[in-house]
């Protein structure tokens, strides 16, 4: 059984349910809506995005769904990435918030284990240069925080 | 992933779940960076939290002060204050002031440590003044979601018995959403604490309990009723009358594992057990894990035998599954350390000297073959995941019938060191052929879940059965057979189904030229199962089997392809063209292994055309396997010095590379294997690992390949050409800087570039480190610089010591033993 993607941009998609089902939005709308051929409206993707989400769930239509305890556990976090996923988030940033708009935890995650992999061993001004943040601490603020952390840092 | 994806990560929950994946130095780092970055890291970098055993009384105490005088009581909290201040690091206290005001955040606690480490590191001054400390929790420690709590004090009684009792007491009491709870203690006493907290707290999302602690004689027994008191069958049945404890809610408990430590023993639960007339009292706990418990119960009170030893009770199986209806996972078995260690001990000695208490016992099994089997089943009849490892008291008819029930829905099972467990019997789980399958229409086994997880270490007589597990099981992912000698005759002529491994642990014996024998497997269709064709059989059953009693052959490399059909066959006449075309090959390939490689080519084609003619219902893998064995040897010729001829072992070894190569999801890749073996009055060989031998079949590892062992194998990895090719083809795989610096390097000098001390100086071209991108390949374990063949120690050393440092986050485990065991592991050596 299939059923039809629409993009922000107004481009249809036609995909396997059980592909489509890695999202737990649309799992969620089909539930609601029951047996229909309706097109379901994404607002939030655009139709590159969608593209690229739909192949990474195509690549992972078999992969065992993750159960809510087992992710939520913070000691069962780990930075591994496989190859594929690691070459896939690559190309384009915008996946992890459709990945976050469409509830599709698994690929959120290697997002978000890909941003904290760009992170990792870099100084705070070398991640807002990364990032583009704005330090929006004063120079009292920051000597502050400076001497606070120094107690954690040694931990 | 480029670096304007700002607009992500300023979503909160985002963000959040980044950090997630953080180190604390990342997460203080990221502290720094802005206003909304600091809330949310300082949130993260809280939720996880380890206090170890020397900061306790800092961070979960205070001083008890018996006083008299009632107004100064203030006074004197700041006097223990200052005390602790001149005492320790003068940042401690901002520590404690901090944690007590932020604990509300952790939701993941580590109190203490699970070893004796920490007496090590225990304060002097707190060993005097400890008994006078008691427990103070701050109040804000809520939240907990894990707590894990170790504490060991084998000489300082009162911390353990009093001190620990009442912290964790007090922290289970004041944290009702615990869903994991681990235990670790040496004393006794102590778990009586804990069953006590359990008891009177409501701990209704408890999914995970984990003790490991000494239990005495009842402990087990305390702890089951305790567990049946809150399991959701007796609150179904609203039977407060035959418990003693109030009524409190129900768990859901999912797992329970219970470690050993100290005295622990189950005689008097299974004692219990025999005598009592009630029904059992049930829990509803799915996972049940025991871990290095002697399941050897003496009963004292039969009568002795003629040599003075009383009958052992082997029943605690039997006892344990009647408490545990629902039981999906059943692990009764031991946790011995299996980190790799470069030692001349054999995989089956390791065992024997951890395990040797449970060895001790002759075998007095009371109860008949099957019968415990049937207990089992009818107790637990929803297992898909078993393990009992070294176990002694089931029946290789019990492995049978257990193995035949849970078939369709196993999806692990761990039996090493089970010598009871036949190949007859584990061929249980491995389905008919899929052309079996397609010639009778239907077959249950076509609805099985499928086997994920398989360890038959250390029990050599399963051998004959490993080659099936590779050939029809495809839903094997990790597969663990050491110490388990198998002919690579067997593992050849067929392309290895299992591609999702992830895990591979195995013994090859490579055969020094052509040999007419193997073991053969038959479907047979009657009884509905496999069986090894053997001397167990009469000539009516040949006949049943449709099958040619003398059809033995060696499925050698040259015959690739045959292996697959003669166990598939049942027909006389696919049989009769197998055997024909067998006595050819035989004797082709004995004149091969003496001939030149170009002859080995032109062998290997006619052998092909040939089984592929008489093949009739070969299935297309099997003729691509036979196509592709060719390439590989055709390959290998080119590979290898041309003037040098390829041995009929060399021969085998690449095929085997070969398949290895195409197990791109392998993440762990143990191989074992000795040069000199001795077995059956033939002299073995093992993998050699070189480029000569078929190592470059091993790039497309590089995929997943996170750690190889080299468990005990006579091989010659550490060659130059092997140790770049390693460098290359599994680290720097990806690293466009450092191949182009190697290769510019490799073409102006024949030594290992780096050789000399500077490896960053050698391969920069302009002085840049070149940077590494994530290489799976992090550990090569045991590799032997003891200087064999080829290469001499103090260039396998030099070799080791230039891929060190060319890849500083490989992990090399170098193994100098020169001689090696031969007792357990050359039990069938004949010298």
């Amino acid at each position: 059984m299939t059923v039809i993607l629409v993009s922000s941009d107004n481009q249809d998609f036609k995909v396997d349910k059980e592909v489509a089902e890695r999202s737990i939005l649309i799992k969620n709308m089909l539930e609601d809506v029951g047996e229909s051929d309706s097109p379901i409206p994404l607002p939030n993707v655009t139709a590159a995005v969608l593209t690229k989400v739909i192949e990474y769930c195509e690549h992972h239509r078999n992969d065992p769904v993750q159960v809510p305890e087992e992710t939520d556990d913070p000691r069962k976090r780990s930075n591994d990435i496989e190859e594929w996923d690691m070459k896939f988030m690559q190309v384009d940033h915008e996946i992890i918030l459709a990945a976050n708009y469409l509830d599709i935890k698994p690929l959120l995650d290697v997002g978000c284990k890909t941003v904290a992999n760009i992170i990792k061993g870099k100084t705070p001004e070398e991640i807002r240069k990364a990032f583009n943040i704005v330090n929006d601490f004063t120079p009292e603020e920051e000597a502050q925080i400076k001497k606070e952390n120094e107690w954690a840092e040694d931990r | 992933m480029t670096s304007s994806n700002s607009e992500a990560i300023a979503i909160p929950e985002i963000l959040q779940n980044v950090f997630l994946h953080l180190d604390r130095p990342s997460l203080h780092a990221c502290a720094r960076v802005s206003r909304l970055w600091r809330s949310w890291s300082l949130h993260v970098s809280w939720l996880i939290y380890h206090i170890p055993s020397q900061d306790i009384i800092d961070f979960l105490a205070q001083r008890c002060v018996h006083t008299r005088i009632v107004d100064g009581a203030s006074e004197r909290d700041q006097e223990t204050d200052s005390e602790g201040c001149q005492l320790i690091q003068s940042k401690k206290p901002r520590f404690v002031r901090e944690f007590k005001k932020q604990c509300f955040r952790i939701q993941s606690l580590t109190v203490g440590d699970d070893s004796h480490s920490e007496l090590a590191v225990m304060r002097t001054i707190d060993k005097d003044v400890f008994p006078k400390w008691a427990s103070a929790l701050p109040i804000g420690l809520v939240n907990l979601v894990h707590l894990r709590f170790g504490l060991y004090c084998l000489t300082h009684a009162p911390i353990d018995s009093t001190f620990s009792a009442d912290i964790i007491a007090g922290l289970i009491s004041q944290n009702p959403n615990l869903q994991h709870l681990e235990f670790f203690s040496y004393r006794q006493p102590s778990y009586r604490v804990l069953f006590t907290a359990l008891r009177s707290s409501p701990l209704q999302q408890l999914r995970r309990l984990e003790l490991c602690c000494g239990l005495e004689d009842n402990g087990l027994s305390e702890l089951l009723d305790l567990l049946a008191t809150r399991s959701k069958f007796e609150h179904a049945e609203q039977d407060q009358e035959r418990s003693s404890e109030p009524a409190t809610a129900s768990w859901n408990l999912e797992e329970l594992i219970i470690r050993r430590r100290g005295g622990s023993s189950f005689e008097r639960f299974v004692r219990d057990s025999r005598k009592s007339t009630a029904p059992p009292r049930p829990v509803a706990v799915r996972k049940l894990t025991l871990f290095n418990f002697c399941l050897a119960v003496y009963l004292h009170e039969q009568e002795e035998d003629e040599s003075g030893r009383f009958q052992i009770d082997w029943s605690l199986i039997y006892h344990l599954c009647r408490r545990f209806p629902v039981l999906q996972r059943l692990q009764l078995s031991s946790d011995i350390p299996i980190d790799y260690m470069p030692s001349p001990v054999s995989f089956e000695n390791h065992i024997y000297s951890f395990l040797r208490d449970l060895d001790e016992f002759e075998p007095f099994v009371i109860w008949n073959p099957e019968e415990l089997a049937m207990a089992i089943i009818k107790a637990c009849p929803k297992l898909t995941a078993i393990d009992l490892s070294h176990h002694r008291e089931l029946h290789p008819e019990d492995w049978d019938l257990l193995l035949q029930h849970y078939a369709p829905r196993l999806e692990s099972l761990s039996a090493w060191n089970v010598d009871q467990l036949h190949p007859q019997e584990l061929m249980r789980l491995v389905p008919p052929s899929p052309t079996i399958v397609s010639r009778f229409g239907v077959h249950p086994s076509q609805k099985w879940v499928g086997l994920q997880e398989l360890d038959i270490s250390a029990n050599s007589s399963l051998a004959p059965a490993i080659h099936m597990f590779l050939k029809f099981v495809p839903t094997l992912r990790h597969f663990k057979a050491l110490s388990v000698p198998v002919e690579a005759n067997q593992l050849l002529g067929f392309d290895w189904v299992c591609t999702n491994l992830e895990t591979l642990a195995i013994h090859i014996l490579i055969p020094t030229q052509a040999w007419p024998e193997c073991e053969i497997w038959h479907w047979d269709v009657g009884k509905d199962r496999w069986r090894l064709i053997g001397d167990d059989m009469d000539e009516d059953e040949y006949e049943y089997l449709g099958m040619d009693a003398k059809l033995p052959f060696p499925p050698t490399v040259q015959e690739s392809g045959n292996g697959g059909r003669q166990e598939d066959s049942s027909s006389d006449s696919e049989s009769n063209s197998t055997h024909d075309s067998d006595t050819d090959t035989a004797s082709a390939s004995d004149t091969d292994s003496e001939s030149d490689s170009s002859s080995n080519s032109d062998t290997s084609d006619s052998e092909s055309d040939t089984d592929s003619s008489s093949d009739s219902e070969g299935s297309g893998d099997e003729d691509s396997a036979s196509v592709i064995t060719e390439l590989a040897l055709k390959r290998a010729s080119k590979v290898a010095t041309p003037k040098k001829r390829l041995t009929h072992s060399m021969q085998i070894q690449i095929a085997i590379c070969q398949q290895l190569g195409r197990l791109t999801r392998l993440k762990e890749l143990t191989l074992e294997g000795r040069e000199d073996y001795r077995y059956d009055n033939k002299e073995w060989d093992c993998l050699h690992l070189t480029l000569r031998t078929g190592l470059d079949y091993l790039r497309p590892l590089q995929t997943n390949l996170q750690k190889l062992v080299i468990f005990q194998l006579d091989e010659e990895l550490c060659g130059q050409e092997e140790m770049e090719w390693i460098a290359q083809n599994w680290v720097h795989q990806d690293n466009k800087a450092w191949q182009r610096a190697f290769k510019t390097h490799r073409s102006s000098s024949l030594e290992p570039p780096g050789s000399n001390g500077s490896p960053a100086a050698a391969l920069g071209e302009e002085g840049v480190t070149p940077i590494l991108l994530c290489p799976k390949f992090r550990e090569l374990l045991g590799v032997s610089v003891c200087g064999k063949r080829q290469v001499s120690a103090r260039e396998a050393n030099m070799n080791a010591a230039w891929l060190e440092g060319q890849c500083p986050q490989l992990k090399v485990e170098k193994d100098v033993t020169g001689n090696r065991e031969s007792f357990f592991y050359g039990q069938y050596q004949d010298y």
